[in-house]
């Protein structure tokens, strides 16, 4: 229920081995995003549900990874350089 | 000084108009120093002076009738037919110097000009020796004229240098008065003294036609006063008519012009022309104790220095005009100054007239404007103005008029002569005339005459004969009831004075008629814009007096509803009156309304932020605005009872508009008014409809929040305030963040956790309600049902892009956030509407700063 309509968060980390090399590469890094995002977002929801000190622990972990996750799609976009591409 | 020629009367009657009449021109004779011969257009002989035979060799009898090439050598022939061509002015005279006319080889100076159908060809021997150029001897004197200061100077060094290069023992220079009299203004003696200089000449020493000969024939040669000179044969034409020798360089003299020049102890005399723009003014007089004869090519260099001597009085004058000029214009701006100062006309140019007197020297001025009489110095009284300036009106054009003889001209002034006996009168309008009149005291003044100027003839030993006077000692005259004259340069400073004063006139007459225009525009404007207020102000109160009657329950609700509103409207309008009706101060008016309604309680109003000028037209809606808010907050919110504070937070957004926020805080709960009355019609219709801002009020339970913007049109300008006048003790700030949301938001998120976090944060942000899709279809379906009032996309939505649902929110105007997961913000600007960006993973405050921009700027797209 909880997926109804929506995707699971590690549903695009799915790559087709057949793609080119670049549209592979944007797949990943697509997934990547997602995955931080949904841990920045999931951090954020628990820190809204519960203040149970494990919960705010799991929170902060999640927003760490988050963080990092980003950084490192930034650091992975400049490396690549890839032409924009909205797909 | 040589005066002209005269000859006898052919009748009895001594009249001094007969040698204004005689033909001095057409005497029939040349001086012995040269032959001439008169040409027919074929060459031939037709007349020849009786000394042709001792100048040229060939005689009288033997020329007459022949060819002109069977008298001269061809040579000679060929150098006057190449000079005949140049001759295109029928005044102009061919100069031939040092020309051999004859087989042995004898030189010649040869004059060659037209007279009638007659050609005339003089001829006189070459007396110098070759081999010096006259032109050296010459020159050096004309580079030397140009350092002289002063005119005298001028006249006095061209005197110089002409007796030097003359050899005269006296050289005059004489300039032409006003009457045509003549005064000597240099003399150079070869003794070194000063026999006529300053002595005045009558008119009637140079007849009328002498002047017009003069004018034509610029250098005239007596070289023996005692020479009788040689008839020319045949004397006339067929038709008896004299040949006209106007421009003969030889021509013979008349009797009594010789006779004149004996009386003058002068037994030679050479008369050089100046002439100054086309006339003549004055001639260099050279006489000398002996027959004197100088050859025809040192008289023509004679006559160049002469021009020279012309161009630089020109450039003399030239000089004095400028000088004359830039004093004017400095008198001129003097009185522009003056009368900027405030001072009228009148007082400003009599304060002037020390000043004046430097440029045109005078003893008293007088301004006669619009029919007043003003006068300082030596000047006639009133009375005797007023029938100068009759005799002024009847006499005088637009120009300037002066006179250094009043009393010649205007009898009355002769009783007031020693007080005023001329005038420089400068007419400075149109009629009926107004004028600036100087005036000089008389001058007695003694003239010094070459001889008594009334007995410029006597009756001779023969019985009547016009004879020149034997006496040129000096002649003194005593003279009254003139002044000292107006000189030219003083009456060119008059005609720059009066264009000048005709400046400041038209100025002060435009100015005049300016101010009276502009305060005509300004009535007629005052006129319209009151008409205007009256009228907005009677239908506002008409609307005032329906809307308040239709919500009010009892009459004394009625009447206090409408007299608040009223009292609002005279606030904003003392306000503005207060202004000029110029753009006013935001926080003055709101400060006004909390003064009147909330006092006791204003120090619980505290007002954040840069201040605006509101636009009249802006304020007065304000007014209404503001009154029922505060009335409001009076009545039912935070200022109702002891403790409730409101804060009125200012800002301006990026588009220029002017925000404030109103927030109420601590007073009793609140609830939305159950009904919908005028004031609350106001508040939220005011402002949006009548100034095309926003307006957004709600009721949440702990107190008012009313967010309203003013448009740039509204307001001319914005500026940090000084700290709040109205709320010494900070009052609670409100407990959210500048940027609110308000109404239903939309999330279009394919990841559910990303999706509930988003609406999470909506919410927070004020959000009443969001709505998460995950789909495209899903999305438009909502939207196409629902109305969003922001929203937030992803941009990737797994196998499909939002960018349909983008466009129908655009499509809608509803401010929408695209959210996506790395560097693609370039493409998705090409391709969407524009939108803001943010980027995953967002923040909360990354969101709500994308959302504050998407909202921000479809609030400018739609200005």
């Amino acid at each position: 229920m909880l997926y109804q309509g929506h995707r699971h968060p590690l549903e695009t980390v799915a790559v087709d081995n057949n793609e080119p090399p670049d549209d592979r590469i944007r797949g990943a890094l697509h997934a990547l995003s997602n995955m931080a995002s949904v841990s920045a977002s999931s951090a954020r929801l628990l820190a809204r549900k519960s203040d149970d000190p494990l919960v705010l622990q799991i929170t902060e972990g999640l927003e760490a990874s988050a963080e990092r996750a980003k950084k490192a799609l930034l650091d992975l976009e400049e490396l690549l350089a890839l032409p924009d591409r909205s797909d | 000084m040589a005066p002209a020629e005269g000859r006898p009367a052919p009748t009895p009657q001594v009249d001094l108009t007969n040698c204004d009449r005689e033909p001095i021109h057409r005497l029939g004779r040349v001086q012995s120093y040269g032959a001439l011969v008169a040409v027919s257009a074929d060459l031939i002989v037709q007349h020849a002076s009786e000394n042709l035979g001792d100048i040229l060799g060939v005689s009288q009898e033997a020329a007459l009738g022949r060819p002109l090439t069977d008298l001269i050598v061809s040579d000679g022939f060929q150098r006057i037919r190449q000079a005949l061509r140049g001759l295109r002015d029928p005044d102009g005279v061919a100069r031939l110097f040092g020309v051999a006319m004859q087989a042995n080889g004898r030189a010649f100076d040869v004059s060659v000009h037209g007279s009638g159908n007659r050609l005339i060809i003089e001829f006189e021997p070459k007396a110098e020796t070759r081999g010096r150029d006259v032109l050296l001897d010459v020159y050096p004197h004309i580079a030397a004229l140009r350092h002289a200061g002063s005119l005298a100077d001028l006249a006095r060094d061209a005197a110089r240098a002409l007796r030097e290069m003359s050899g005269f023992g006296s050289v005059m220079v004489y300039q032409f008065q006003p009457d045509a009299s003549g005064k000597v203004i240099a003399e150079s003696r070869a003794d070194g003294q000063r026999k006529h200089l300053g002595q005045m000449f009558p008119a009637s020493d140079i007849p009328t036609q002498a002047r017009a000969l003069y004018m034509r024939a610029l250098l005239r040669l007596i070289a023996d006063v005692d020479d009788t000179g040689s008839p020319i044969s045949p004397p006339g034409a067929i038709d008896g008519a004299p040949i006209d020798l106007s421009l003969a360089a030889t021509r013979s003299v008349s009797p009594i012009h010789l006779e004149y020049l004996r009386n003058m102890g002068v037994r030679a005399s050479m008369s050089v022309s100046i002439m100054k723009d086309g006339a003549l003014w004055g001639l260099f007089a050279c006489h000398h104790e002996t027959p004197r004869y100088i050859d025809y090519e040192r008289r023509t260099a004679i006559e160049m220095f002469a021009h020279m001597f012309s161009y630089e009085l020109t450039r003399h004058e030239t000089a004095q005009r400028k000088v004359t000029h830039e004093a004017t214009s400095r008198l001129q701006t003097q009185l522009m100054a003056q009368m900027a100062d405030g001072l009228p006309l009148a007082q400003s140019l009599l304060s002037m007239s020390e000043d004046l007197a430097t440029v045109i020297p005078h003893d008293g001025l007088v301004l006669y404007e619009n029919g007043t009489f003003s006068a300082t110095g030596s000047a006639p009284t009133e009375e005797e103005f007023g029938r100068i300036s009759q005799f002024l009106d009847r006499s005088i054009g637009a120009d300037v008029f002066q006179t250094h003889c009043l009393g010649r001209l205007h009898a009355p002034a002769r009783e007031y002569e020693a007080r005023v006996a001329g005038i420089l009168a400068v007419p400075v309008s149109k009629r009926p005339r107004d004028y600036l009149v100087l005036t000089r005291r008389q001058v007695e003044a003694s003239v010094t005459w070459a001889g008594n100027p009334d007995k410029p003839v006597e009756l001779g030993p023969n019985g009547i004969r016009l004879t020149p006077r034997k006496s040129f000692e000096a002649w003194r005259e005593t003279v009254v009831g003139q002044c000292k004259p107006w000189s030219a340069p003083e009456i060119h400073a008059a005609e720059l004075l009066r264009t000048a004063l005709l400046e400041v006139f038209l100025k002060v007459t435009d100015a005049a008629n300016m101010e009276r225009k502009r305060a005509q525009e300004q009535q007629q404007l005052l006129i319209s814009e009151l008409n205007h207020r009256v009228r907005n102000i009677l239908n506002l109160m008409r609307g005032l007096l329906a809307q308040s009657k239709s919500h009010a329950t009892t009459l004394e609700e009625f009447t206090a509803n409408l007299d608040g509103r009223i009292q609002a409207l005279a606030r904003a309008h003392d306000q503005l009156t207060s202004e000029q009706w110029e753009p006013a101060s935001f926080k003055d008016l709101l400060r006004c309304e909390f003064a009147a309604y909330a006092a006791g309680k204003a120090e619980r109003v505290r007002i954040i932020g840069p201040d605006a000028m509101v636009s009249p037209k802006a304020y007065t809606t304000l007014a209404l605005v503001l009154h029922e808010m505060a009335t409001n907050s009076v009545k039912y919110g935070a200022l109702r009872d002891e403790n409730g504070k409101v804060v009125v937070q200012t800002s301006v957004d990026r588009s220029g508009g002017f925000l404030f926020d109103w927030v109420e805080r601590g007073g009793p709960p609140v609830s939305a008014p159950k009904r919908r009355g005028f004031g609350s019609t106001i508040i939220e219709e005011a402002i949006p409809h009548e100034l095309r801002g926003d307006a957004d009020i709600s009721y949440k339970l702990t107190g008012v929040e009313a967010r309203f913007r003013l448009p740039p049109a509204a307001i001319t300008g914005t500026f940090d305030d000084i700290p709040p006048e109205l709320a010494p003790a900070p009052a609670t700030p409100p407990d959210r963040g500048d940027f609110r949301l308000q109404g239903t938001g939309l999330v279009l998120e394919d990841t559910l956790i990303i999706a509930m976090d988003a609406a999470s944060i909506l919410e927070d942000l004020g959000a009443s309600k969001v709505e998460m899709q995950s789909s495209v279809s899903a999305a438009l379906d909502w939207v196409g049902t629902n109305h969003p009032d922001f929203a937030v996309l992803d941009v990737n939505l797994g196998d499909e892009q939002s960018l349909p649902v983008a466009e129908a929110l655009a499509v809608r105007g509803v401010p929408f956030v695209l959210a996506t997961g790395y560097g693609e913000a370039e493409e998705l600007a090409r391709i969407y509407p524009p939108c803001v960006i943010v980027q995953k993973p967002f923040s909360a405050a990354s969101l709500e700063q994308a959302l504050r921009q998407a909202t921000a700027d479809l609030g400018r797209g739609r200005n």
